[in-house]
C-alpha cells in the first residue's frame, strides 16, 4: 500500500515537473516569437524610411548650396528656383555669372535677358567669376556698364572671360582702364571685337592665366608688350595673333612686338592667323621670348622673320604646326628658320609634329639640324594629302631623335583628290624609313584612326620592318569602320615581317570618331 | 670610420622624425586616426588649431564621423603626395583635365551614394579643405546639369511645395530660362 502511494506520488510529481517544463518551453518559444516579430517590424520600419528618400540637399546651408550652384551655367542655376520654395532665391546669391547667348536665348532678346538677370540677382553679392559669350549683335556700351560696375564694386573678381562680337557700325568694346589694375584677377580671357589700350603702368599682380583670342585690336605697337609685362606671376598664356590686330594701327608705325619676358610662364600657346593677302605682315612682327620656366609650348601658323625664342631648358611638351608660305619668301629660307626655331626646343621630352610642317621642311637643307636628346615621344599628326612630298623630312626628324621610345601616328587621309581620276590616294611613301634613323630605343608604336588604307598599311609595314626592338604595335581603328575590314586588316597586319620577332600587336576598337 | 657612419645614421633619424610629425584626429564616434601633421594641415581648420598651439594630444572633430573622416584623410594624403613642393595649382580655374594628374583618382573618389557625398561636403566645409569642397560640390552640380527641374527633384527627392499660383509667378520672373 505504502509503495503504491509512493509510486503514485512520484508519478504525479514527475507529471508536474513535466508540465512545468512544458510551460517554460512554451513561454520561451512565445518569447522568441515576440522577439522575432519585433525585429521584423524594425526592419520594415528601416526599409520604409529608406523608401521615404530624404531630401538631404535642401538641408544644406545657403553658403554650400550657392557654392554648388556656382559650378553651373547661370541658366541652370536660375532653373533651380522652381524646385521648391527653399530654392527660390538661391540663384540670386551666387557670386558667378556664366552667360552664353547661344545656350540661353535663341529667340529672345539677349540684352533683355541679361538685364533681367542683372536686376534680379542680389547686388550685394560681388561677382567672383563673370563669363559672357555674346556672339551676335552685342551692345558694347551695355557690356561696358556691366563690366565697369563689376570692377568697381567687386573686390573679389578672379575670373573674367569675354567673348564679344558686335556688328558694324557698333564700335568695339573698349576695356575699361581700371581693369588693368585689378589686384584680384587670376584668369583673364578675351576674344572678339574688343579693343585693348593698357596704360603703361598696368599691373596684374595675381594673374595666372591669360588668353587673347582672335579679333582683338591694339591701340599701338607697345600695347601687347605692356600687357605682358604687367603679369609677374603668369603661368599660362594663350595668344592669337591675327591680321585684325592691325585694324587700328597705321601702316609703318613700327613692328608689332610680341615680347614675352615672363620668368614664371609654364605654358604658352601661340596661334598666328593670317589671311593670304597678309603675308607681307610677317615683316611687322617681332617675336621675343624669354621664358626659362616654360614646360609646354604650342605653336601654330606662320613663322615671322624676327624670332628669338631664347633658352627653354625645362621644356617637356611641345606641339608644332607650321603653315606654308606661298609668295615672296623662299621656301628654303623658311625651312631653315623653322629648323632654327625647333633648335630652341632641344630639351623637349614629347613633341606633336604636323605632317604639313614636314612638307615645308623637305625644301630645306639637311645640314646642321638640331638634335633632340631628350625626346622620348613623337606624335605625327595632320592630314596626308596626295601628291605631297613629306616623308623624307619625317625621316630627318627621326634621325635627330636618338632616344625616341614611342612613335605615334594620328593622321587623317585626305581622299578628295583631283589628280587621280579614279579617286585613289596615291602612295608617295617610297622607302622613306631606314633602319639607321629609327632610334634603337623605340619600343612602342601607336597608330590612331587606322582605316586600313594602303598608305597606312605601308607606314606600319615599314616601322615593323626597321624597328629593332619594337615591343608593341598598337592599332586603334577608326570608329564606325566595317568589322569585315577590321578583320581583314588584322590578318594582313599579323602577317607582316617584324624585325623584332616578339613584337606584340594590340588592337583597339576606337571609341572616338577621329 | 665607425664614428662617422653612426653620425650619418643619427642625422638621418633626425630627418625622419622631422618629416613624420604626427597628429591624432578623433571622430565624433570616438575613433582616433593618427596622420602626418603635413597631411592634416590640408585642412585649414586643423592648421589653425595646430598653429594656435591648441593641439595637445588629440584634435576632437565632433562634426565628423569616423567613416567620413577616414575618407577625408585618404583624400588629403593623396593630394599631399601629388602636390609635393609645387605651388598651389589653379586647377579650380581650368577645367582642363590634362593639367590635373589626379582627375581620374578624384572621379573614382566621389563615386559614392548621396548620403556620403553630402556628408563629405559638410566635412570639407567644416574642415575648410578647398580642393575637397570644390570637388564634391562640382560633383553635385554635374548631377544637376542639363536636367529638367522635375528630373532634379527626382534625383534629390526634393518636394515641390509651391502652390500653382506661386509656381506660375516663379516661371514668369525668369521666363527666359523656362523657354
Amino acid at each position: 500500500m505504502k509503495r503504491q502511494k509512493k509510486r503514485r506520488e512520484m508519478e504525479s510529481k514527475e507529471e508536474e515537473e513535466r508540465r512545468e517544463r512544458q510551460r517554460i518551453e512554451r513561454a520561451e518559444r512565445a518569447e522568441k516569437r515576440d522577439l522575432l516579430r519585433q525585429q521584423q517590424q524594425q526592419h520594415r520600419n528601416v526599409r520604409a524610411e529608406r523608401r521615404q528618400k530624404i531630401d538631404f540637399i535642401s538641408s544644406l546651408p545657403d553658403c554650400l548650396l550657392t557654392h554648388i550652384l556656382s559650378f553651373l551655367p547661370t541658366r541652370d542655376a536660375v532653373l533651380t528656383s522652381i524646385l521648391s520654395s527653399r530654392w527660390r532665391t538661391l540663384w540670386t546669391l551666387v557670386p558667378v555669372l556664366d552667360l552664353d547667348q547661344f545656350r540661353i536665348s535663341r529667340n529672345l532678346n539677349f540684352l533683355d535677358t541679361v538685364s533681367s538677370i542683372w536686376t534680379l540677382r542680389n547686388a550685394a553679392i560681388p561677382l567672383r567669376k563673370f563669363h559672357l559669350h555674346w556672339t551676335s549683335d552685342c551692345d558694347p556700351s551695355y557690356v561696358d556698364t556691366l563690366i565697369q560696375h563689376t570692377i568697381l564694386h567687386s573686390r573679389v573678381l578672379q575670373d573674367l572671360h569675354l567673348c564679344i562680337y558686335t556688328t558694324d557700325p557698333n564700335p568695339p568694346l573698349k576695356v575699361h582702364p581700371t581693369l588693368f589694375f585689378s589686384t584680384t584677377l587670376v584668369v583673364f580671357k578675351l576674344e572678339g571685337v574688343i579693343h585693348l589700350n593698357p596704360p603703361s603702368d598696368s599691373s596684374f599682380p595675381t594673374l595666372r592665366i591669360m588668353e587673347i583670342g582672335s579679333g582683338i585690336t591694339y591701340e599701338n605697337c607697345d600695347s601687347l608688350p605692356t600687357l605682358l609685362a604687367a603679369c609677374p606671376v603668369l603661368q599660362e598664356l594663350n595668344l592669337t595673333v591675327s591680321d585684325t590686330n592691325f585694324f587700328c594701327l597705321e601702316a609703318n608705325t613700327g613692328m608689332l612686338k610680341i615680347i614675352v619676358l615672363v620668368p614664371t610662364l609654364k605654358k604658352l600657346y601661340l596661334y598666328w592667323f593670317l589671311d593670304d593677302w597678309c603675308y607681307t605682315f610677317l615683316h611687322y612682327y617681332i617675336l621675343q621670348l624669354n621664358t626659362p620656366a616654360l614646360e609646354q609650348f604650342y605653336f601654330s601658323g606662320l613663322l615671322a622673320k624676327d624670332v628669338n625664342v631664347g633658352n627653354l631648358p625645362n621644356l617637356v611638351k611641345s606641339g608644332l604646326e607650321f603653315e606654308e608660305i606661298e609668295n615672296d619668301v623662299s621656301t628654303r629660307d623658311y625651312a631653315k628658320r623653322i629648323w632654327d626655331f625647333m633648335g630652341s626646343l632641344y630639351n623637349v621630352e614629347s613633341m606633336e609634329f604636323s605632317i604639313e610642317t614636314a612638307e615645308i621642311l623637305c625644301h630645306g637643307s639637311i645640314k646642321d639640324l638640331p638634335v633632340f636628346n631628350n625626346l622620348t615621344s613623337l606624335t605625327i599628326g595632320g592630314s596626308i594629302k596626295t601628291c605631297s612630298y613629306m616623308w623624307p623630312a619625317v625621316q630627318l626628324l627621326l634621325c635627330q631623335a636618338p632616344k625616341l621610345q614611342t612613335l605615334v601616328f594620328e593622321l587623317t587621309l585626305n581622299v578628295y583628290n583631283s589628280y587621280s581620276p579614279d579617286n585613289r590616294l596615291e602612295c608617295r611613301l617610297g622607302n622613306w624609313l631606314s633602319a639607321q634613323c629609327l632610334s634603337s630605343h623605340l619600343t612602342a608604336c601607336y597608330y590612331k584612326g587606322f582605316s586600313a588604307h594602303e598608305v597606312e598599311m605601308e607606314l606600319v609595314r615599314q616601322v615593323l620592318k626597321e624597328a629593332s626592338i619594337l615591343k608593341t604595335m598598337k592599332i586603334t581603328f577608326k570608329s564606325r569602320l566595317d568589322s569585315e575590314i577590321k578583320l581583314c586588316a588584322r590578318k594582313k597586319l599579323r602577317k607582316l615581317q617584324r624585325r623584332y620577332p616578339t613584337c606584340q600587336f594590340e588592337f583597339d576598337e576606337g571609341q572616338v570618331d577621329f | 670610420m665607425a664614428s662617422s657612419s653612426t653620425s650619418v645614421v643619427v642625422s638621418n633619424k633626425e630627418k625622419e622624425n622631422k618629416n613624420t610629425k604626427k597628429v591624432t584626429l578623433k571622430s565624433s564616434d570616438g575613433e582616433s586616426f593618427e596622420v602626418d601633421e603635413s597631411v592634416a594641415m590640408e585642412s585649414q581648420t586643423i592648421k589653425h588649431i595646430i598653429e594656435d598651439g591648441c593641439a595637445n594630444n588629440e584634435i576632437p572633430l565632433p562634426n565628423v564621423t569616423s567613416g567620413i573622416l577616414s575618407r577625408v584623410i585618404e583624400y588629403c594624403k593623396k593630394h599631399k603626395e601629388a602636390a609635393g613642393e609645387s605651388e598651389p595649382s589653379v586647377t579650380s580655374y581650368t577645367s582642363n583635365s590634362t593639367t590635373n594628374p589626379l582627375t581620374e583618382w578624384d572621379t573614382e573618389f566621389v563615386k559614392v551614394d548621396q548620403n556620403t557625398l553630402f556628408d563629405l561636403i559638410l566635412a570639407a566645409n567644416y574642415l575648410d579643405i578647398k580642393g575637397l569642397l570644390d570637388l564634391t560640390c562640382k560633383t553635385v552640380a554635374d548631377m544637376m546639369k542639363g536636367k529638367t527641374p522635375q528630373e532634379i527633384r527626382e534625383t534629390f527627392h526634393i518636394k515641390n511645395d509651391y502652390t500653382p499660383e506661386e509656381e506660375a509667378e516663379v516661371r514668369k520672373e525668369n521666363q527666359w530660362a523656362f523657354e
